[in-house]
Formats: structure tokens, C-alpha cells, sequence
């Protein structure tokens, strides 16, 4: 078919199609599709960063202007991966300089970006115009000087959630002067202050700016400057809301945000004084998005705010919101759909918060558009699973953190299956899953059998046997990312579904029952997945074959085995696979002997 | 259980039997002794019998399989689900680990975990003067680390605890007179309780010890206990 349309018109039809898998099911028609397919992809995306190389994908696609790309596992997000476990972006960086000097979007998650590989891409890219760093570390303020010095097509800097070292907050007068296309810029994560005049310059001169998160150093008395330079803003992130009180400062503030008719989204927030929070009252009625997860506001306080934003479509809020002010939320914003809750004491058993399981019924209840929830709380029943699991058929995303690991249904005391089962059961769309609480294998075999659409699925403390995990790895049909950790799952599961891996970009385990032989026999019998043995105890020969490992981080990749392994990681070849034989033949026998006993 | 490689399992609604070799994958001659290791009971269980290379090539061809299986799962003992108690056995060993705290446990990014512990609360009473636009409960008062006026209360045998709002009082007669309405005791009654309260050590103190101002700057919880004994 394709020999009827020239070549041009059919880069013409596929400019069109922008989803990635859309873009790989037409690169697999045909020979001529694939390379017709290949020379106009424009963007990337790479989901782990070990699992193609980057030569393999310059040489694949050489007309790319958008490269996103994802490093460590998701748990580092909780300090599960080690301190230098890898995830560096400099290689990435140094093949696309050559390859790609037409490069706009660099979009990069969990990375570990150096100060090096941030002048190179200042350097390298002249038409460069998204930089996103999130949740990156490794680099300096240093490195977004040279960023700020030489990138003068720049659009968009976002350093969301990344660690930076920071050393100045004098990076920001960089920008030159005549630099003005800025749209986005969030600088939240940083700690030292940066130079206000430079700030204040910069968002004068940026007509088209429409997102600032500001750091907790920017003082609440500045922000009415900012804002009543940039009346465009739709989203705002304020710095520490907090300052002594007075009437001045008060009506300068409300001032600069009622000025600001566009404002959509509001975050930041910091060491807030509530007598300063009417000052947004005037724009809340057009806010979508708010986020006070790092606010301190208390429920009567809440309550007053979030009853006056009627069209929130997204809430991230501490535990200080208490049940009382998710009832409110229920009431009045009728079209959210996404809820956080974070806890404000995560270490504490009993803190001084009323947030149970009621709040968040109350909010599947009245809020008939919500698809997203992440929930921290300190008791869960399976009568509100259910309940949820009713109202709320079109969730794609549900984790509930329930914070005592392996916590019964505080009502009856039975393990927590059949409420996440009902999730699993009405939530035909469920996307993410994280289960929490006291689960059995069996809750698994709900999991398994019901999850069609699971693409993400995390698993802590939780089952009691192998049969949990080969549930979730023979069902789960579209499973892609599995996170486990402190479950008693083992050597049988993982082998017994093997192929499954192959099928998934990544399976995190740590703490379980999984013996280095094991490991050893997936990573020589499987070669397209690698098995990275992650033991900071040394090395795992010199404990018996049987003996479980660490953690363990399985993906699969078309790169090979990766060389920048630091030393409490080991990758399974296939000669040290084959020294494990012998003694799995007796693994083996001792399972055989087991089950027949 | 069985362990060869490449026998169809008796119902498959989670993995078809399949011979890992025949699949895309090169024979290697260096893994012919783990062939024969993985088949090694073949002729022990002969029910079913190994399928040839192109039964197996041909079906998996048209479906990427779902599972591939280096240990064949044996369906008999799958619904064999352990009783409830088998979870609350290893729960206890846990519980010595938990006292140290679980890393990564509850999941939260480190950045969050900076704003719950030691973040630098600016002057914290700045905002003590004047409330302009007063009404509710958060303004007003103190710190708690958290802004927060509410701490929670315990009355010795009474299971629900309650939360009061310090903002309110003024002294401790004041705030006695509150818990002892909210518990549904008689002013009388009172006199067989005492009022303790954590300070932000975690100490447990007698309230009254010291005056009303440095109570309320340092109480993190209340708890009334019945002198009397019970």
C-alpha cells in the first residue's frame, strides 16, 4: 500500500500521529514505513535510560528536537536506590550535541545531571528551548549560570523537585538582558535567595511569561512587585507566606492578585500565615489547581479556602484538612479531579490531625470527576474501599499510603483484599495501583485477574507466598512497572513467569526472597533483560547461591548490559550464570522434595 | 512440583507452556547441560507430553506469551491461600524493625521530609500581633511547628479521643473547665483528675508545674488521668 503514496506524503500522514505507541505500531507495518517512520520522529521518549543506548538511538532517529528521559527507578524516590547507583545523563547529552544540534525540549526525571553536562548542553543546542529537570540531582547553580548565560532561545526552565547544590542565588542575573521569550520558570526547589532586582528584571521583560514558582526565600512583601509586572501569569508559586502583619502589605498583595484575571494555578506557600490567605480569596473562583502540600494551614482555614475555589480540578493538601475539610471539599468543588493528602507528621503514630478513611469517601462521593487520588492516612476499612470502588468507577490512579505497614481493617481486623479487590473490580480503568495495609495473597488474585489496564502497580508489606507475586505476573495483562518491596515473594514466582519481564520495562524488589541463583538463571536465560543485583553488603558470591539478595532491579533493554556499574551493583553474565548451574540443580531438588512433601 | 521446561500446564489462564529455546532464542551448545537440568524428571510425570518445536513456534508466533516459564508453576497447590494468621506471625518480627523507623517507609521524597522535620520556620511568632481578618480557629496564638492552636486530649477511660483549642484559653482554670464539659464530667468529678500534657520533647509532665505561657508554647498533647486509680 505504501508504494502508492510518494515518501512525502506519507511523512505528511505520520506528522499527524504524536502518541509514542502509535508511532511504534507504524514503524512496525513495513520496511519502508519503519524507515520512512525513523527520519521524521521529532520526539522521544525513553522510559529507562538503560534500556537503549544512546548511539542505538541517535543513529535510529536523526531528526529528533524532543528528548525526554528517565534514570533511577521510581522507589529512589524514597531512598531505596544507593547514593551513586548510576542514572547519569552526560552521555546522553555528549551523543545528542553531535547528533541533534537542532535539539529544542530536553525533558529529564531522576537523573543525576552534572554541572559538566549543563554547559554542554548550553553550548550545544542553539535553538534550545525547554530545559525540565525533575527530581534531578548532581549539578549547581554554577550549572545554571552557563544555562542562563547562553541558551537565548529559552522558553521554559523548570528545576521541579530536584536537588541542586546551591551555591548562589546569583545564577539568575545570567539571563542577558535582551533575552525575553521566558514562559515558564520554577525555581522552587532552590534554598538561597536569588537576586531579587535580577528576578524583578527578568519577569518585567518576559511578556509571554506564564508560570513562576518562586523559592521559600522570596519574602511575601516582593510578591506584589512580581505579580504586578506579569498580569498574564497563570500559574503562581509563592515563596515563604509569611511576614509580620500589616495592612499595607496585605492590600499591596491582594492587589497584585486580583490584577492577575488569568490566574489558573497556585502553589508555594511556605510558613504560611493564615490572616494572609484572603488576600487570594478574589481569584480563587478561578484557580484549577492548587497545591498546599507544603502549607500548614489548618481545617477552619482550609475549609474557608477551598469552599471559594468551585472549579479545582486538582488539590495537593496536607492532613490539616482533616475529614471536616474534605466533607467541604466534597460540597463545593464539583470538578476535581485529582486529590493529595499528604501527612504533615509521617513519624509520628497518633498526631494531633483527624484525617481518616471518612474524608476521603466523603470526596468519592461529592466529587463525581475524580480519577486520581494519593492518600496518606492512619486507618482503612474495607467497607470504605468498597465504598470508593462504587462511587468512583472512573479512577485511573489510586494510592493509598496507609502509614502503619500491614494495619487490618481497623473495624473488623481482617486483611484489607476485599476493598482493594473492589477497586480493582469497578475501577475498569485503573491505570496505578499502590496497595498498603494488611493484604493476603489473595488480594493479588483480585489484582491479577481484574487489573486488565495496570500499568503500575506498588506492593509494600504485603502477602504471605510466592502465589502473590505469580498472580500479579501471569494476570496484569498490561502491566509495565512493578515496585515491591518487604513481600515474601520469591524464586519460584519470578521464574515460574519469567517471559512476563520481557513484556514490562522494569521490575524494582527489594527486601523479598529472591536468591542470587535465581537472579542468576533470569539474567543467562533471558539476555534481553538485564538483572542488576543492587547489595551494599558486598558482593553476593560470597554468600551462598541461595541466600536472598538486597534488591533487585530487572528491565529489559536493547543496550546490552550497562558499564557504569559502581561497585554494590552487579549485572548477571552469562559466564557467572553458568557457575550457578550446579547449585540450582539443587535449589531445584530442594523445591521438588518441598512441594512433594 | 514439576520443573521441566516446555510442558503445556494442564488450564492456562496465566501461562501457556512453552519451550524457552524454540522462541526467538538462539540454542546455546554452552547451555545444553541446563536443558537437561530444567528437564531432568521429564519421564516422572508423563501425563502431558512435550510439545515439538512448531506446535509450540506456530502458537506463540500469532501471541506474544504471556508468561515464560523458567520453573513450570504447579496449579494443585494454587488455592491453597494461607489462614489469616500467617501474616499476623510475621508481623511480629517486623515490629523490632519498625522501632528503628523502615527506610523509604511511609513513601515520601525527601524534599517533603524536610518540611516535616527541622524546617526552618521563620520566626515563628511573627504573626502573633493583630489578626485583621479573624474568625476560625488557625490564627491567633502560637506554634506548634505546625501553626497549629488544636492539640488532641485523652480522658483515662474514655476510648475517643477529643482536640481542643488552646487558642481559646487563657489559663489553665479556663481550659479545665473546657475538657471537663467536652468529657461529659461534672465540675466536681474534676478533682479526681489530673492534666498532663507532652511537651515537645515527648516528655510527659503534670500541667499547672509551670506557668500558663510556657505551657502552651511547649504542650504537644493532653492527657487526663484519673488519680484515683482504677
Amino acid at each position: 500500500m505504501s508504494k502508492s503514496f510518494p515518501e512525502e506524503v506519507l511523512e505528511h500522514v505520520f506528522s499527524f500521529i504524536t502518541s509514542d505507541s502509535d508511532r511504534n505500531a507504524v514503524s512496525l507495518v513495513c520496511k519502508s514505513w519503519y524507515e520512512i517512520e525513523r527520519w521524521c520522529r521529532k520526539r522521544v521518549f525513553v522510559g529507562n535510560c538503560y534500556a537503549v543506548s544512546p548511539r542505538i538511538l541517535t543513529r535510529r532517529f536523526p531528526e529528533v528536537r524532543s528528548v525526554e528521559i528517565k534514570g533511577k527507578p521510581h522507589f529512589a524516590d524514597f531512598n531505596l536506590v544507593p547514593e551513586g547507583w548510576g542514572g547519569c545523563v552526560y552521555p546522553w547529552i555528549s551523543a545528542m550535541a553531535g547528533a541533534y544540534p537542532w535539539l529544542e525540549e530536553i525533558r529529564l526525571k531522576r537523573m543525576v545531571v552534572s554541572d559538566e553536562a549543563l554547559e554542554l548542553i548550553s553550548t550545544s543546542f542553539c535553538n534550545f528551548k525547554v530545559f525540565v529537570l525533575s527530581s534531578c540531582e548532581g549539578f549547581s547553580t554554577d550549572g545554571l549560570a552557563s544555562i542562563a548565560a547562553n541558551c537565548r532561545k529559552l522558553r521554559e526552565l523548570d528545576l521541579r523537585e530536584s536537588e541542586v547544590d546551591d551555591l548562589s542565588g546569583h545564577w539568575l542575573s545570567h539571563f542577558p538582558d535582551t533575552w525575553t521569550s521566558l514562559v515558564s520558570l520554577n525555581i522552587a526547589c532552590l534554598g538561597s535567595e536569588v537576586s531579587f532586582s535580577a528576578l524583578e528584571r527578568l519577569v518585567a521583560r518576559s511578556p509571554n511569561l506564564r508560570t513562576l514558582r518562586l523559592n521559600r526565600a522570596v519574602s511575601l512583601e516582593k510578591l506584589h512587585n512580581l505579580l504586578c509586572r506579569a498580569p498574564q501569569l497563570v500559574e503562581f508559586g509563592t515563596g515563604a507566606y509569611s511576614s509580620e502583619l500589616r495592612p499595607d502589605v496585605f492590600s499591596n498583595l491582594a492587589g497584585g492578585f486580583s490584577g492577575c484575571k488569568q490566574l489558573k494555578g497556585l502553589s508555594g506557600f511556605w510558613d504560611v500565615v493564615p490572616a494572609y490567605l484572603p488576600a487570594i480569596y478574589l481569584t480563587c473562583s478561578g484557580l484549577t489547581s492548587l497545591n498546599l502540600s507544603y502549607a500548614t494551614i489548618q481545617s477552619p482555614d482550609l475549609v474557608k479556602l477551598v469552599s471559594q475555589c468551585r472549579n479545582l480540578q486538582r488539590l495537593w493538601v496536607l492532613d490539616y484538612i482533616e475529614d471536616f475539610g474534605l466533607d467541604a471539599l466534597a460540597a463545593s468543588c464539583k470538578d476535581l479531579q485529582e486529590l493529595r493528602v499528604f501527612p504533615s507528621d509521617p513519624y509520628v503514630v497518633d498526631p494531633n490531625v483527624s484525617l481518616t478513611e471518612r474524608g476521603l469517601v466523603a470526596v468519592s462521593e461529592g466529587c463525581p470527576k475524580l480519577q486520581s487520588v494519593l492518600y496518606f492516612c492512619r486507618q482503612m476499612s474495607n467497607a470504605a474501599l468498597v465504598a470508593i470502588a462504587r462511587n468512583r468507577p472512573n479512577l485511573v490512579c489510586f494510592r493509598l499510603c496507609i502509614i502503619e505497614p500491614r494495619a487490618p481493617d481497623y473495624l473488623t481486623l481482617e486483611p484489607l483484599d476485599a476493598g482493594f479487590g473492589a477497586i480493582v473490580e469497578h475501577c475498569k480503568e485503573l491505570r496505578r495501583l499502590s496497595l498498603s495495609g494488611l493484604l493476603t495473597d489473595r488480594v493479588f488474585e483480585y489484582i491479577g485477574t481484574r487489573g486488565r489496564k495496570l500499568e503500575m502497580l506498588s506492593i509494600a508489606f504485603a502477602g504471605d507466598s510466592d502465589l502473590g507475586l505469580h498472580h500479579v505476573l501471569s494476570g496484569c495483562e498490561s502491566l509495565r512497572k512493578l515496585e515491591i518491596r518487604d513481600c515474601p515473594f520469591g524464586d519460584k514466582a519470578l521464574l515460574a513467569n519469567a517471559a512476563k519481564l520481557e513484556t514490562m520495562r522494569s521490575l524494582w524488589m527489594s527486601s523479598c526472597s529472591v536468591s542470587f541463583g535465581a537472579c542468576k538463571l533470569l539474567g543467562q536465560k533471558l539476555p534481553r533483560l538485564n538483572v542488576e543485583v543492587i547489595d551494599e553488603r558486598g558482593s553476593p558470591d560470597s554468600r551462598p547461591e541461595s541466600c536472598p539478595v538486597e534488591k533487585l532491579y530487572i528491565y529489559r533493554t536493547v543496550a546490552g548490559p550497562r558499564v557504569d556499574m559502581p561497585p554494590f551493583v552487579w549485572t548477571i553474565d552469562e559466564d557467572a550464570a553458568l557457575r550457578t548451574l550446579l547449585s540450582l540443580r539443587k535449589i531445584e531438588v530442594s523445591l521438588d522434595i518441598h512441594e512433594r512433601m | 512440583m514439576e520443573l521441566q521446561l516446555g510442558l503445556a500446564l494442564p488450564s492456562v489462564p496465566f501461562s501457556k507452556g512453552f519451550d524457552l529455546n524454540s522462541f526467538g532464542y538462539e540454542a546455546k551448545e554452552v547451555l545444553g547441560g541446563f536443558d537437561s537440568i530444567l528437564d531432568y524428571d521429564v519421564e516422572k510425570s508423563n501425563e502431558e507430553k512435550k510439545r515439538s518445536f512448531d506446535e509450540a513456534f506456530d502458537e506463540q508466533s500469532v501471541q506474544v506469551p504471556e508468561t515464560l516459564p523458567l520453573l513450570v508453576w504447579n496449579q494443585q497447590t494454587e488455592h491453597n491461600y494461607p489462614e489469616n494468621s500467617s501474616s499476623s506471625i510475621t508481623r511480629s518480627e517486623e515490629e523490632e524493625e519498625e522501632e528503628d523507623g523502615i527506610i523509604g517507609w511511609p513513601p515520601i521524597k525527601y524534599r517533603r521530609k524536610k518540611l516535616c522535620h527541622g524546617s526552618p520556620i521563620s520566626d515563628a511568632n511573627c504573626w502573633t500581633v493583630g489578626n485583621r481578618e479573624s474568625g476560625g480557629g488557625g490564627d491567633g496564638g502560637h506554634s506548634r511547628g505546625s501553626n497549629s492552636t488544636y492539640v488532641k486530649v485523652k480522658m483515662e477511660g474514655v476510648t475517643i479521643a477529643r482536640k481542643v483549642d488552646l487558642s481559646l484559653h487563657h489559663s489553665y482554670q479556663t481550659l479545665t473547665h473546657t475538657l471537663v464539659g467536652m468529657f461529659g464530667r461534672c465540675q466536681e468529678d474534676m478533682k479526681a483528675y489530673k492534666l498532663t500534657y507532652q511537651d515537645k520533647d515527648g516528655d510527659w509532665l503534670l500541667a499547672g508545674d509551670v506557668p500558663w505561657g510556657t505551657f502552651i508554647r511547649s504542650v504537644q498533647r493532653l492527657n487526663v488521668l484519673n488519680i484515683n486509680g482504677s
